[in-house]
């Protein structure tokens, strides 16, 4: 089963490179960027083919390593 | 010849005028000793007495454990630090290890880049069975010190709250800056005055602390902010404040005192060749700190 955890930082921390980024699109006129937040996209390959149980394990990869809840949060999708 | 009592009188005037010279110069001389002094005293780290007055019977009461992870390169730096200044050699761990040598009193993790600051700096560092033991070591009192990426691997790994952000202006730093050291009653300043300013070098891309707002009020609120960056003489600022640390933040310790994480590399000025000994005062605090508690 394939899966895909993406890590976005919460709202209100302070995202220098996403300010780094903003700045280079807007200098290589590309119109219409208002702001930019970079984050990070797990793509997990999981076995077996029960779907509560996947959850759970990519829940506990998310809080225990993929993401530190103090400045991220994060959103697990199961793709098929 | 006869001496009449009219001279010796005059005699004896004179004398007694003499004396009230001398008396006077070394009047000047104390005072002059005394500046010297109040001079030396200031200007010197504090840690170069703090260091003669115990080195000499506290030879081997500190015994470290310095942590060694992939990608780790202050570790012999740190070690050479610790050994110079406690006197005693300490232990290299290896981060699969899941116990620390018998007897430890203090756990540096060291600086560098662990597992190449992959995911984010310090986070796979932070998850290794060692750390297990290092949570255990801290939960029953021991003392723990994280530089630079050990600082960074104390905040992932929950020793301390909060996270170092990429530096606000996105450059790596990799210079000498100064400190302020907000309080000398930790274990982790005792070698310091309080507000002295000691001079040190950072070498870091992530020194950015951040914690949420509650934290923040908490870390200084509680006096639990050791270290911030500041001017030469002293005065903190957005100009000294290198990387964008919330308050300008270097050093904290957590709830209990006993663990402080730093961006800054003390142990890089503790010789004389190195141009600067200001750093020397947090490795003999700490020796004196355990010298008393022992």
């Amino acid at each position: 089963m394939k899966a895909r955890v993406t890590v976005t930082l919460k709202t209100g921390v302070l995202d220098p490179q996403g300010k780094a980024i903003e700045g280079a699109l807007k200098s290589l006129g590309v119109d219409g960027v208002a702001s930019v937040r970079q984050g990070k996209v797990f793509d997990i390959e999981l076995d077996g083919a029960d779907k509560a149980k996947a959850e759970a394990a990519l829940k506990a990869a998310a809080d225990k390593l993929l993401a530190n809840t103090v400045i991220e949060n994060y959103r697990v999708e199961l793709l098929g | 010849m006869a001496v009449t009592n009219r001279e010796i009188y005059e005699l004896l005037l004179e004398i007694s005028r003499d004396l009230v010279r001398v008396e006077h110069s070394i009047d000047e001389l104390l005072a002059n000793v005394r500046a010297l002094n109040l001079e030396f005293r200031q200007t010197q780290p504090i840690s170069r007495r703090c260091e003669r007055a115990i080195l000499e019977q506290a030879r081997n009461i500190m015994k470290s454990a310095v942590l060694v992870f992939p990608g780790i390169n202050r570790e012999r730096d740190m070690a050479r630090a610790l050994r110079m200044i406690s006197g005693h050699e300490p232990a290299m761990v290896w981060h699969a290890e899941t116990s620390l040598p018998k007897g430890t009193d203090l756990v540096v993790v060291p600086g560098g880049f662990s597992y190449g600051d992959y995911l984010r700096c310090g986070a796979i560092a932070a998850r290794a069975p060692v750390m297990d033991a290092v949570r255990d070591h801290a939960a029953q009192g021991g003392l723990v010190l994280g530089v630079c990426n050990g600082f960074q691997i104390l905040c992932e790994s929950g020793l301390l709250p909060g996270i170092l952000m990429r530096n606000d202006r996105l450059k790596f730093i990799c210079k000498d800056v100064h400190l302020r050291v907000e309080r000398s009653d930790s274990p982790f300043t005792r070698g310091y005055n309080a507000g002295q300013v000691i001079r040190v070098p950072v070498a870091h891309g992530e020194g950015n602390y951040a914690a949420d707002e509650e934290t923040l009020k908490r870390l200084n609120g509680d006096g639990r902010v050791l270290y911030r960056y500041c001017s030469a003489d002293g005065e903190i600022g957005d100009t000294s404040n290198i990387n964008g640390a919330a308050h300008s933040i270097a050093g904290i310790v957590n709830e209990n005192g006993n663990v402080l994480g730093m961006m800054p590399h003390p142990e890089n000025h503790v010789e004389d060749i190195m141009g600067c000994t200001d750093g020397r005062g947090l490795f003999a605090g700490l020796v004196a700190h355990l010298d008393r508690a022992a």
